[in-house]
């Protein structure tokens, strides 16, 4: 399968992080890493995490800069 | 411990005076530009969006909602996860199209003034309600550790001193389109102070009030229920609609617009912002929960809000209270700055131009004076920046003095969540229509006011009605998330109902469509013209500004005149003014000044270039098949550019409109300054040339030998007409029909290789007649011995006389041979001068066949073979005689050594269809029927090596080729050859 164009990797690795975000922050999966018990910095781990995400769209997006 | 309120004065205005020295030192160059415009700093600059709400609200905030103060910056998160799909396309178009605000944006994508007018009218109503919040965060923060306050006073302090920076470093320049610099470094030095005061009133939480995280740890464990206090709130309540807020707020909120797209370097900042501004926001957010602790264990004499500087309290040093204190200054002033400036650009632009336009003259006196446009533009948006500083002033001297920040701060992040659908039709949806937008934000808007902004906003009777409507539809439980929905869902639905139930008019979508170009030229006619129309309008000043700055953006010259050129710069002007007095006015002002000439249409030439040109420059994306074809377009057009040929296509009034690089190459004009120009406007001998060879009804194939600055060119040129290439009725029919496209290849170097090889060959020959030479020279020369010799003896005059004669005969002789071999030896050298006698005339057959003969006659194979020219003395061909003579001396050559002692060569001439047929016939061996295909193939020879070259016959071919002619082969083994040149008669035989 022929590999897409850099603009096109960035939108979709874009959207492949949001949709991964989502799930961890806006699903009932959120319930896990809320549940009583939890270390209080967990939610901020998760927030590295998703940022870190974020990191590697940008890296993906370098070269694409209209 | 609290301070003096005099020690707090005097921190928060060495603070905003370090605040004006950065921006300052930074306008002023100080800051090496460099470190000013790093990605860092756009990045830093955004964290404005962590206002007092999150500095000091937060942790009231989260001892309310738990974890659900995480949202606010989660949705921020998940916003900037989006950079590529989102945040990218907008700055593009904000880039491409000089838009500074939200209500710009909007304006570029709905048009009409209406459309501008609400939005920011709607901006102005859920904006400034935050500015009173930033007010208030800091006349409270002044309570908490300060004695003796007097929040009136202090609120008037702040804004003073925040209206002073603003005007001083936001409104350095007439027109929004220019960066504020300073302005932006400031306020990414108010991020990284308000970070360090919260990580480090986090720092004195844990190893102040707590004795570092274990003891922190262990106070959690004897107390678990803070933490599920934490966390309760996540599992039992959705948080989805405070994420879709935040989410909403990254980029919709005035100050985030300001400074993520109006203040921004370009995209490469943005990329670096999409994962350093959520790191931000996370370092920023981590010292949160342990300052709850802290406070939650220390129980302070503070509302919760205010933790942050509570619990500095309990410590020894003034320092940390004072630090905090500053940093919900730089959050507090930081916010209202940028609010502000975006406000009052969107007010100046949307509000006060289309309702007040600059005159271009004013009265003084009994007489008028011209006004200056860009000083009006500066002050007016400096008044502006006073008025709505007041006005939050104003709202906070009303507010109700309960009201939490947090319940402030939504009703602005429900206000700019409204424009969410209108920013989805923006990038994604080209059905969106302008009716569909002002529908579905005006719904929006009535549902915010009455179930969201009344009710925090306005507790009276207005207030009462309005929680007593939530309260019917039952939207008490979960008031934000619901009222939030609810307005949304209403307004998006309508936004899609009336966009898809009544489209945009044809003419409409035609308009946005059109090919550029295809509705008329400017009538204007050069810049000097635009700058004089602009005048009327402008103002002389500022029309010349605008004209330098467009032409010096387009880099094109004062005194072009060419039609899209002028398009192009009418549209720059457009953009540029855009930036200087919004979308609105640019529009009008270019439309009434710049008018189009509807009745002149623009060359098709022009129209693919400026096509090009903006796709070239398009910054937002193509998607999908437009994507697809586009990629399609780049490859042919690759294709066209590198043909090793010379490709010119020429629209129906003989315009250039292609003219790709080989052509520049063997032209030396270059693709610029032909597309767009008539084929007559070339220069010599181009013009010429090409346009004769376009118009005249000539054949679609034609050499032509041309002197240029390289010396003499041959070139073949061929033609093909477009009528009938596009589909009939097809976007592209009209356009195409009566265009051409005109090939030229360069035969030069084939041609000097032809003629090298051809003298070679000729060469040859004279080698072979050598011998001849000189046995046709020794027997008159052993005549003329003879006859000298005997003249002194012979007395009788008369029988000198007749010595005389002889002698002078056999020189004649002589003389014929070396004149027709030195004539064979140089015709057609291989150089291509003018000087060559090689130029096409009509001439007898017959005699060049004698020519040929006598030259052949030479070689030691024609002796003993009789050789007969029966050719018509009459006949005459057109063509080079030198080069037909030697084809016929190749041929007889051939004939020669393939004939036997004693037999005969024969060459007869016939006429047919209008073409001479000359026959060299022989009685030889004949050629093999194998060898048939093979005999004009270079270098092919059946002769012994060192007889023959093998390129006798491949130049009889190529020279014959070369004269429209052909060669024909008639051979049977045993019998002989009979070789026919078919050359076109001359007119005249």
């Amino acid at each position: 399968m022929a590999t897409p164009p850099p603009g096109e990797r960035a939108r979709d690795l874009s959207l492949l992080s949001f949709g991964v975000a989502l799930l961890v922050f806006a699903s009932p999966l959120r319930l896990i890493w809320a549940a009583d018990g939890r270390p209080w910095y967990l939610p901020f781990v998760l927030w590295l995490l998703v940022s870190l995400l974020a990191f590697w769209v940008a890296r993906a997006a370098r070269g694409h800069e209209t | 411990m609290r301070l003096e309120l005099s020690l707090l004065f005097a921190a928060g205005v060495a603070y905003l005076v370090v605040l004006f020295l950065v921006a300052y030192a930074t306008e002023r160059g100080l800051i090496p530009a460099r470190l000013a415009r790093h990605p860092a700093v756009s990045t830093l600059a955004l964290g404005v969006y962590a206002s007092s709400w999150s500095f000091n609200g937060s942790v009231g905030f989260a001892k309310v909602e738990g974890y659900r103060f995480l949202a606010i910056y989660l949705g921020v998160t998940l916003a900037c996860l989006l950079t590529p799909v989102l945040w990218q396309r907008v700055l593009g178009l904000t880039r491409e199209y000089q838009l500074t605000s939200l209500a710009d944006l909007f304006v570029f994508r709905y048009r009409g003034p209406l459309v501008g007018t609400l939005v920011t009218l709607f901006m102005l109503a859920g904006s400034v309600p935050y500015l009173a919040l930033e007010i208030r965060a800091i006349t409270e923060s002044v309570s908490v550790i300060a004695y003796g306050t007097r929040p009136a006073a202090i609120a008037l302090g702040f804004c003073a001193m925040v209206t002073l920076f603003a005007i001083l470093f936001g409104a350095r320049h007439p027109a929004q389109r220019d960066r504020h610099q300073g302005l932006v470094v400031a306020i990414a030095f108010e991020s990284i102070v308000k970070l360090v005061a919260l990580l480090s009133v986090g720092a004195f939480a844990v190893f102040g009030v707590f004795d570092g995280f274990g003891d922190m740890n262990r106070w959690i464990a004897e107390h678990p229920e803070a933490l599920q206090a934490l966390q309760r709130p996540v599992r039992d309540a959705p948080w989805g609609t405070l994420l879709l807020l935040s989410f909403s707020a990254a980029f919709l909120l005035p100050r985030q617009f300001h400074v993520a797209f109006a203040e921004s370097p370009g995209p490469r900042a943005l990329r670096a912002s999409s994962w350093g501004f959520p790191a931000y926001l996370l370092l920023l957010n981590l010292p949160i929960v342990p300052i709850l602790l802290a406070g939650t264990a220390l129980k302070p004499d503070a509302n919760p809000e205010y933790y942050v500087l509570g619990i500095t309290l309990a410590g020894t040093s003034n320092a940390l209270s004072g630090l905090a204190f500053v940093g919900g200054l730089s959050a507090a002033s930081g916010t209202v700055i940028l609010t502000t400036l975006a406000l009052a650009s969107m007010s100046l632009n949307h509000l006060l131009l289309p309702l007040r336009p600059p005159t271009q003259e004013r009265a003084v006196g009994t007489h008028t004076r011209q006004r200056d446009l860009y000083a009006w533009l500066l002050w007016a948006r400096r008044a502006l920046i006073v008025a709505i500083i007041l006005a939050g002033f104003g709202c906070f001297l009303l507010l109700d003095k309960r009201l939490g920040l947090a319940e402030l701060g939504l009703v602005s992040f429900a206000a700019v969540a409204q424009f969410l659908p209108g920013l989805a039709g923006v990038l994604f949806w080209a059905r969106a229509t302008r009716g569909g937008f002002i529908a579905g934000l005006c719904a929006g808007i009535v549902l915010w006011t009455v179930l969201l902004a009344l009710p925090v906003l306005a507790p009276g009777s207005f207030g009462n009605t309005a929680s007593a409507l939530r309260e019917l539809l039952r939207l008490d439980d979960d008031p934000w998330s619901l009222s939030t929905l609810l307005s949304l869902s209403v307004n998006g639905l309508l936004f899609v109902g009336v966009s898809v139930l009544w489209p945009a008019s044809s003419a409409t979508t035609e308009r946005d469509s059109a090919i550029p170009g295809a509705g008329g030229i400017v009538a204007a006619g050069s810049p000097t013209e635009f700058r004089t129309r602009l005048e009327s309008v402008l103002g002389a000043d500022a029309a010349e500004a605008e004209v330098q700055r467009a032409l010096s953006d387009l880099t094109m010259p004062l005194d072009e005149r060419r039609p899209a050129e002028l398009l192009l710069l009418r549209e720059r002007i457009e953009r540029n003014l855009s930036g200087l007095m919004g979308p609105v006015l640019a529009r009008m002002i270019v439309d009434d000044s710049l008018r189009m000439d509807q009745s002149a249409r623009t060359a098709l030439a022009d129209q693919l270039r400026i096509l090009e040109q903006r796709l070239r420059e398009a910054r937002v994306p193509l998607h999908g098949a437009a994507l697809e074809l586009e990629a399609f377009r780049g490859y042919f057009r690759q294709i066209l550019e590198d043909l090793p040929q010379g490709v010119c296509a020429l629209g129906p009034d003989t315009d250039i409109v292609i003219w790709n690089r080989a052509l520049a190459r063997l032209t030396g004009v270059q693709a610029g300054d032909a597309v767009g120009r008539e084929l007559a406007a070339l220069p010599a001998p181009w013009g010429e040339l090409l346009g004769t060879f376009a118009v005249a009804d000539t054949p679609t194939s034609q050499e032509r030998r041309i002197r240029t600055d390289k010396g003499e060119r041959v070139l073949q040129l061929y033609r093909s007409r477009l009528e009938g290439s596009a589909k009939p009725g097809g976007p592209l029919a009209s356009h195409l029909a009566g265009g051409q496209v005109i090939l030229l290849e360069d035969l030069t170097e084939s041609k000097l290789l032809e003629a090298q090889v051809a003298h070679q060959d000729r060469l040859a020959s004279i080698g072979r007649f050598a011998a001849g030479v000189a046995h046709e020279i020794g027997n008159p020369l052993t005549g003329i011995a003879c006859v000298a010799q005997n003249l002194p003896f012979d007395m009788d005059h008369a029988v000198i006389e007749e010595r005389a004669e002889q002698i002078v005969e056999q020189t004649r002789r002589i003389d014929r041979i070396v004149r027709s071999l030195v004539s064979f030896a140089h015709a057609g050298t291989f150089a291509l001068t003018d000087d060559e006698p090689n130029a096409s005339a009509p001439f007898a057959v017959k005699d060049a066949v004698e020519e040929a003969i006598d030259l052949v006659r030479l070689s030691r194979q024609a002796r003993g073979v009789e050789s007969v020219n029966l050719c018509d003395a009459q006949l005459c061909v057109d063509g080079d005689r030198n080069k037909l003579i030697q084809v016929f001396v190749n041929l007889l050559s051939n004939a020669f050594d393939a004939s036997a002692e004693g037999t005969r060569v024969e060459v007869t001439a016939t006429t047919e269809n209008g073409s001479a047929r000359v026959h060299v016939v022989d009685r030889g061996a004949g050629i093999p029927e194998r060898l048939k295909a093979r005999i004009f193939e270079p270098f092919f020879t059946t002769k012994v090596a060192g007889e023959g070259t093998g390129l006798g016959l491949s130049l009889v071919y190529s020279i014959v080729r070369e004269h429209g002619g052909e060669v024909l082969v008639e051979s049977a083994e045993g019998v002989g050859t009979t070789i026919t040149v078919v050359l076109p008669k001359a007119a005249a035989a």
